[in-house]
């Protein structure tokens, strides 16, 4: 009988395993930005991802920044003219402000990162 | 040539909705606007829901047997919680007003606008609707003040300035809350309560502390009606009752029109502090930027020293509240045209007020739950140290605000079924209110008409809000 137990239940294992909801494969997102005077053209973008997507900002500026992504508190500094990428894991769901901060003090909204749960 | 420069960059200030540069993250909220399949979801449920109701059965009399009540607990534990209460309440405002004179710059490191804005305003104040009203035991300008004057507790309110300076008072913490940056700022807020303790003591010292707790005292009547929506409350007589949430909103209606429109006012706050995050505010403040009409108005007011955003949003908090009066009053009158039977469009409105509390409180709740456990945990690591010495009372110094506690779909979960819940409880409260205002039946059921579209329009509102991205400027 117990056998038969434990026999079930290793049987089952691999369909509860089927049954339940699985994470979705992270997938690398790509945005590159240029950043001019502090900003993103007009109106501050919405990137949309998805929870446990990796998301890559391929980023230029023409000043040093320190940019902010406000909930996950990460900070990258950017300097003029070199091009860098900033890895992000968008581990948890919301919208969260990104912002830049000059050598003057000014900070400015960049974009928004809708992170979608899954 | 430069002072037009200055002023393109004042409204260009005014379009971004920017304050000065104020490095803080403390009013940051990170939830996703809540998706379509949801917001239709909510709103069929709404719709469908009013409509079950109105066709219940429902009698007059329903809601007064709509009470259980509890035993009454014995008399030394009664006293040791309300000294126990007293004592933590007095305890929190020295801390406050330490913390706020004495510790950090910055918001999200001082305890004084965490405890205030968080766990006082946010936290307390849905724990007195969700399960029963503390403030008055808390309340720590009323326990100063019997410790200081020895007098009896109860002493009958005088008849002296109506119920208004409640409602102004609440318009204008309401103001500071949403529109003012001194809110924020430990300093100003701590100056802020001296002011206001000041000024509550010097009113009690004139009119007596009953009067003031009935008539001016915009916290202890806001967390009442709160605490009356409670399902622990007490009752006409005293005692203290179990009740379904809502429930204690029934019968005591408001005596005076201040007292409603103090309701509308609440209802007003917390739809416009939404509000106020949309994209159509934006568009409302970019339209009044490159409005040719007001830019003379605007200049001069800049140039007088205004703060232009804080003045937009106190326009259109009044208007806010204004518009839901005058709503309230035209649905009022229609109600009374439907329902017949004699009763005048005062008493009408002084009936049926309380039962729009549901869908304030309901959005109060959704707009704040992510909110309430996000910068709540700034509280954990200032726990240990209030006064920014480098203390660690607790251990906790070093705890780090955790945003996966709650996930947006959570969010949106609980936010849909807090709204609808909200308009259930609303729309069945206006009934049985009909049903005891107007005599026949028939003519109850028809007065509901205009209160039960006024209610969808209340609530359809918050979906929307809530369905709407949250245009914030991070500081």
């Amino acid at each position: 009988m117990l056998f038969r137990l434990i026999g079930g239940f290793l049987f089952g294992l691999p369909v509860l395993w089927g049954l339940l909801p699985q994470p979705a494969i992270a997938t690398e997102q790509l945005f590159a930005l240029a950043i001019r005077d502090g900003r993103l053209g007009d109106s501050a973008p919405t990137l949309q991802v998805s929870e446990g997507d990796e998301v890559v900002l391929e980023l230029s500026s023409d000043q040093d920044l320190e940019l902010h992504l406000h909930g996950y508190e990460l900070t990258f500094a950017l300097a003029a003219g070199s091009p860098a990428l900033w890895r992000i894991a968008a581990v948890h769901s919301g919208r969260f402000p990104l912002e830049a901060h000059d050598r003057a003090g000014g900070d400015r909204l960049l974009l928004y990162l809708e992170v979608q749960p899954d | 040539m430069r002072r037009a420069l200055s002023a393109c960059a004042t409204l260009a200030a005014l379009a971004a909705s920017a304050g000065p540069a104020a490095a803080h993250a403390f009013g940051q909220r990170y939830d996703l606007p809540l998706p379509l399949d949801f917001y239709l979801a909510g709103g069929a449920a709404v719709v469908l829901l009013t409509f079950a109701i109105a066709a219940a059965a429902l009698r007059a009399e329903s809601g007064r047997r709509w009470q259980w009540p509890l035993p009454r607990p014995p008399r030394w534990l009664g006293r040791l919680l309300a000294g126990a209460a007293g004592f933590l309440g007095v305890l929190l405002f020295v801390l406050v007003l330490a913390a706020g004179l004495l510790g950090s710059d910055s918001p999200t490191r001082n305890i004084a606008p965490v405890i205030v804005w968080v766990l006082w305003w946010v936290g307390l104040l849905l724990l007195a609707a969700l399960v029963g009203n503390a403030w008055p035991r808390l309340d720590p300008w009323g326990t100063l003040w019997r410790l200081a004057v020895r007098r009896p507790f109860a002493e009958a309110p005088r008849p002296c300035c109506g119920t208004w300076p409640a409602t102004v008072l609440l318009f204008l913490f309401a103001w500071l809350e949403l529109a003012s940056e001194w809110g924020e700022e430990p300093r100003a807020l701590a100056l802020l309560v001296l002011a206001y303790s000041a000024f509550a003591w010097l009113a009690m010292a004139l009119v007596g502390e009953a009067t003031w707790r009935a008539g001016a005292d915009p916290f202890r009547r806001i967390f009442g009606l709160f605490g009356r929506f409670a399902p622990l409350g007490r009752n006409e007589a005293g005692q203290l009752v179990l009740r379904p949430p809502g429930a204690g909103l029934l019968g005591r209606h408001p005596r005076a029109l201040g007292e409603v429109a103090f309701v509308l006012l609440v209802l007003a706050t917390v739809t416009f502090d939404g509000l106020s995050e949309t994209p159509l505010w934006a568009a409302a403040l970019d339209w009044l930027a490159e409005s040719r009409t007001l830019r003379p108005l605007l200049l001069w007011l800049s140039a007088a020293g205004v703060d232009l955003l804080a003045a937009a949003k106190a326009v259109g908090l009044l208007l806010t509240a204004l518009g839901f009066f005058l709503l309230f009053a035209l649905v009022c009158r229609l109600t009374v045209w439907l329902g017949g039977a004699g009763v005048t469009t005062g008493q009408a409105m002084r009936a049926f007020a309380l039962s729009f509390l549901p869908i304030a409180i309901a959005y109060h709740g959704a707009h704040y739950l992510s909110y309430l456990l996000l910068a709540g945990q700034l509280a954990i690591p200032l726990a240990s140290d209030p006064l920014g010495l480098g203390w660690d009372l607790l251990g906790t110094r070093g705890h780090a605000m955790d945003i996966g506690v709650i996930g947006a779909r959570t969010v949106w979960y609980v936010a849909v079924v807090a709204i609808v819940t909200g308009h259930a409880i609303a729309v069945t409260l206006a009934h049985v209110e009909a049903l005891a205002l107007f005599r026949k039946r028939r003519a109850a059921l028809l007065s509901q008409i205009p209160m039960l579209l006024l209610m969808l329009a209340f609530t359809a509102t918050s979906l929307w809000i809530l369905a709407q991205p949250i245009v914030q400027e991070p500081g």
